[in-house]
């Protein structure tokens, strides 16, 4: 059976109240007791400020595709004027959106909502087509208002008609699960429901009130409130049927040296005229201030400490649904006194426990002896942590499950017995969409276009929400790559030679059943759009498509998403994220599954060898993308390094929150390669060939530790040795005096080479020219050269870092430097650690490892890298989609 | 006071001052404010000055603000900010509503 749950009761108003509460814990009860059955939750993303903290509340026990989210313009309360249009097409829009769910059975989690809020609650036609009707459960919390119409209804114009129709509604469902056994009977009694179709599924507190220990420190918060005195507890609100005025005048009426050692706590929120009325009743019967304490809003913590601390807690209501506040007290280990009416006293159970809340004189004895009476006190304690246990919200999801299957059971049995099958109905997206356009314009008088007229924001945003409900039927799952940074501008980095090869075999070797589209963003505006035309000839022609800007993208269309497509930011633009925040916020609330590759923490463990600011930008883009699904990192070392920082850094990061890792393909000409040689090319060739040659790869700047190899070459040269160092990269940043002195160096030409912005071709014929490939780097995300050397049977000379170790293991020759200057041994145990750069005392280590490694190459006894193993970017690409669309 | 951070104040004084009697005259004149609003509106210069204001001064840039809708923006939306099926439903509302002749859209 597929169990819908609308749980907007969550998500209105009411989510500030018991209701709201009670809403997400019967959830949890259900999902958490839902044996073979799938559990959907419906929520409205008009009331879209809830939607985040409940998608992450339910992300321990159910999967975000099985969190569903409907759209329909706002605002649509009741009390709000000129709403009508919107109202009702959001009326349409709920109905056939959970209908597209193909539910067995809906649960409505609050029925009597949408007044003063955007809540949406029906049970419309569609709903109950003849033949094709879905059974409908409705929590029944009380009927308070319909019994005490004067106090509730009267007083609010226009509400009246609009609680008394859903009431109607109410009788329609065949299944009302009621809070208490008070509340069925009032169903029973007062709307005339046929008992059976009314099933008491009581209720519970949270697990986190316990008579262990108070969650907040006690004298902290009596200061906080004033304090001084053992005290008497009433939580909840201050409307009539609280019966507030009753408490005081009996607590006024205690014996004066009976309150001159206790006080009375109003713990919550209570409205200022209310209170007004309070404290003119206290000032009329003697009590002083300091006697009764109000001390407004209240966290549930304090709440807790609260009723951990109490010597009494004493709840007068005259009407409940269910009474959870005293419960809550009882499992907290409160002695607990009550009224004797309504739904209190089956939560509470003990005679002794209850009084007259019609009588002041029948309240105050009770409190004169709950205050007085050591013995009474601890039976009241006891009895009432013994009957707390009675109540568990497994307990009652098990019990609403049961009513679920015996509900469901009834139904299928009625359509079995049916004589004449009703046609079958089309709930296709597709049908479903029209049944809405329908609804809304037709030439029924229902329409609701003929009742009300729209204007033509109204058909621009009622599109886009019928859009968004209504997806394509059997449309495969998209996998969004996003190269917002390749297709602005190729700036031929690491980074975009990785997206270049990734998105090549991702066009070329398509995941089975997913359409793979590349995706754009930019700074100005918001939302994504499919890099159509870039693809098109990024297809035919990679080089072309990457070097010259693609000019027609203003014609690209914005992507258009469904629950369980894939986006993967795969090029690294963070400063994007920033402004598109809202939007890839919303597809992952929408049930899109967000990725994000992380090429290294560099920036975190070196700020200083990056220009300023550069670290805060990258941990604050670190932030953002932990709020999604997941990451792959290039190497199991930055998986490890995002690890240890988020530990520190992202206390709030989901435990569901998935790191993962994924090795480069090494094959350069499956990466789009650049070509061209200079006209020197031969020249520098030969001159490199004729000697044994070191080669460097990579950017200048600070951590790449070209300044300590250039020192330790120095030395070598100064003792005569012939050899040669090779510099290949282009002049990055924090290096221009060093990168500006290299041409005029004294070996410039002779024995040392800088080879700037030279392309993939040239790259190619230099590494099988070299002798050696020396990574003298801090920190590398990676190290792409360790595996593109191998492939060449390069050897390898690296520093003693993690991530070689893990790319290039025992083919390599390893170098340490001194521990106390050089970062090697606590690089993952100390991010944004002050690693010194420039070390030029290293100059001495590197240049006796190279000398050792020398001596050892010319014996034949230098670790090899042929069988360094290696993947590649078809192996590397296959890696990632095998775990991530899996 | 730095004589920067002073020159710093006047102008933003003045840019303020301006935008303010600029925005007073321009509210004076109805038919003046519609035709700009509109140039604005159509050009995208309008939603890139409100998103400006929303995320420089009221830090409205936040996710799930009230100017979306799901995955899609909804502060002053155009036909271009919609998506190809959601262009093609609001063509079949408008031609709906042009045959059953029960409209004020535009």
């Amino acid at each position: 059976m597929r169990i819908v749950i609308d749980l907007q009761g969550a998500q209105s108003l009411s989510r500030f109240r018991g209701i709201g509460r009670y809403s997400l814990a019967l959830a949890q009860g259900i999902i958490r007791n839902r044996g073979h059955h799938e559990i959907i939750l419906v929520l409205s993303g008009i009331l879209r400020d809830s939607v985040p903290s409940i998608v992450e509340l339910f992300a321990p026990i159910l999967s975000r595709e099985q969190i569903r989210v409907w759209y329909a313009p706002g605002p649509v309360a009741e009390i709000r004027q000129g709403t009508e249009l919107r109202r009702e097409a959001a009326k349409r829009m709920r109905e056939a959106f959970i209908t597209s769910l193909k539910p067995d059975l809906i649960h409505i989690s609050s029925f009597f909502e949408g007044w003063g809020d955007d809540a949406v609650t029906t049970i419309g036609p569609y709903m109950s087509a003849a033949g094709h009707e879905i059974p409908v459960s409705i929590s029944l919390y009380d009927l308070i208002p319909f019994l005490n119409q004067a106090d509730y209804l009267d007083i609010i114009p226009g509400y009246k008609s609009i609680y008394l129709a859903k009431v109607a509604d109410l009788k329609k469902v065949p299944l009302l699960l009621s809070i208490s056994d008070f509340s069925r009977q009032e169903g029973i009694e007062h709307l005339h429901i046929a008992p059976e179709k009314i099933v008491n599924i009581s209720s519970a507190a949270d697990d986190f009130f316990t008579d262990q220990a108070p969650s907040t420190d006690p004298q902290a918060l009596f200061a906080k409130f004033q304090i001084t005195k053992p005290f008497v507890l009433y939580t909840g609100g201050a409307d009539a049927r609280k019966n507030l005025k009753r408490l005081l005048l009996a607590y006024a009426s205690l014996p004066i040296a009976l309150r001159e050692q206790h006080q009375l706590v109003l713990a919550g929120v209570i409205a200022q005229e209310e209170r007004v009325k309070l404290q003119d009743i206290l000032k009329a019967n003697g009590l002083n201030s300091g006697e009764v304490i109000f001390t407004d809003y209240i966290t549930d913590k304090e709440l807790h400490t609260l009723y951990f601390t109490c010597k009494l807690f004493i709840f007068p209501s005259w009407h409940e649904g269910f009474g959870l506040p005293a419960l809550e007290a009882m499992q907290s280990g409160a002695a607990v006194i009550a009224s004797n009416v309504t739904s209190i006293p089956e939560v509470i159970g003990i005679d002794e426990a209850f009084f007259d809340p019609f009588s002041v004189e029948s309240i105050a004895q009770k409190i004169a002896a709950g205050l007085s009476d050591e013995a009474l006190r601890t039976r009241l304690i006891v009895y009432g942590k013994a009957k707390a246990k009675e109540f568990s919200w497994d307990i009652t999801g098990q019990k609403a499950m049961a009513a679920f299957e015996k509900t469901y059971a009834k139904h299928q049995a009625q359509l079995l017995a049916q004589t004449t099958k009703p046609a079958p109905l089309d709930i296709s997206n597709a049908a479903l969409r029209n049944h809405v356009l329908n609804q809304l314009i037709s030439d029924s008088p229902d329409s609701v276009f003929k009742k009300y007229k729209p204007h033509n924001e109204d058909l621009l945003r009622l599109s886009v929400c019928i859009s968004q409900n209504f997806p394509v039927d059997d449309r495969k799952p998209q996998f969004l790559v996003d190269i917002s940074q390749l297709i602005t501008v190729d700036e031929k980095t690491g980074i975009q030679r990785v997206v270049r090869s990734l998105i090549t075999e991702f066009l070329a070797n398509p995941p089975a059943n997913w359409d793979v589209k590349l995706v754009y963003s930019d700074r100005f505006s918001l939302g994504y759009r499919y890099a159509t035309e870039f693809s098109k000839q990024f297809s035919q022609q990679p080089t072309r498509a990457v070097d010259d800007k693609v000019d027609d993208q203003a014609d690209d269309a914005l992507i258009e998403t469904q629950p369980g497509d894939v986006f993967f930011g795969l090029d690294l633009q963070s400063e994007n994220i920033q402004i598109q925040k809202q939007y890839l916020n919303a597809l992952f609330m929408n049930g899109t599954k967000i990725y994000y590759v992380v090429y290294d923490l560099l920036p975190l463990y070196f700020p200083k060898a990056f220009p300023e600011t550069v670290d805060h930008l990258h941990a604050q883009w670190l932030r953002e993308i932990s709020k999604y699904d997941g990451i792959y990192c290039i190497s199991k070392a930055v998986a490890d390094e995002f690890k240890v920082w988020s530990a520190k850094n992202i206390p709030t990061l989901s435990p569901k929150f998935d790191v993962n890792w994924f090795h480069l393909g090494a094959d350069i000409e499956s990466s789009v390669p650049t070509t061209g040689m200079p006209a020197d090319a031969h020249e520098v060739i030969a001159k490199i060939k004729a000697r044994p040659s070191f080669i460097m790869i990579g950017t200048i700047e600070p951590r790449k530790g070209y300044k300590q190899a250039l020192a330790a070459f120095e030395k070598i040269w100064a003792k005569g040795v012939d050899v040669n160092l090779v510099i290949i990269g282009k002049h990055g940043w924090l290096m221009d005096e060093f990168a500006n002195d290299l041409p005029k160096h004294p070996e410039f030409g002779r024995h040392f080479f800088w080879l700037n912005r030279i392309s993939d071709e040239y790259l190619e014929a230099l590494y099988a020219a070299g002798t050696c490939l020396l990574l003298a780097s801090q920190g590398e995300g990676f190290g792409l050269p360790l595996i593109e050397a191998a492939r060449r049977h390069l050897p390898i000379i690296a520093r003693d870092i993690p991530v070689f170790r893990e790319v290039a293991g025992e083919h390599a020759y390893y170098f340490q430097c001194d521990v106390n200057n050089a970062p090697n041994s606590g690089f993952n145990a100390n991010p944004a650690g002050d690693f010194p750069l420039h070390n030029l005392a290293e100059a001495d280590h590197i240049a006796s490892s190279i000398e050792t490694w020398l001596a050892l190459y010319q014996a034949g006894k230098h670790p090899k890298s042929d069988q360094m193993p290696w993947l590649t970017w078809k192996e590397s690409a296959q890696s990632i989609l095998k775990s991530l669309l899996k | 006071m730095l004589a920067s951070q002073k020159i710093k104040q006047a102008l933003k004084w003045l840019i303020w001052n301006t935008l303010k009697h600029a925005l007073n005259f321009v509210n004076k004149h109805p038919q003046l404010r519609r035709s700009l609003f509109n140039f604005l509106r159509s050009t995208g210069i309008l939603k890139m000055l409100k998103k400006m204001y929303f995320k420089h001064f009221l830090k409205k840039n936040l996710p799930f603000s009230q100017y979306m809708i799901g995955p899609t923006i909804a502060i002053d939306i155009t036909e271009q900010q919609m998506t190809v099926r959601a262009h093609a439903i609001y063509a079949d509302l408008k031609s709906r509503l042009a045959t059953t002749q029960h409209t004020k859209a535009n």
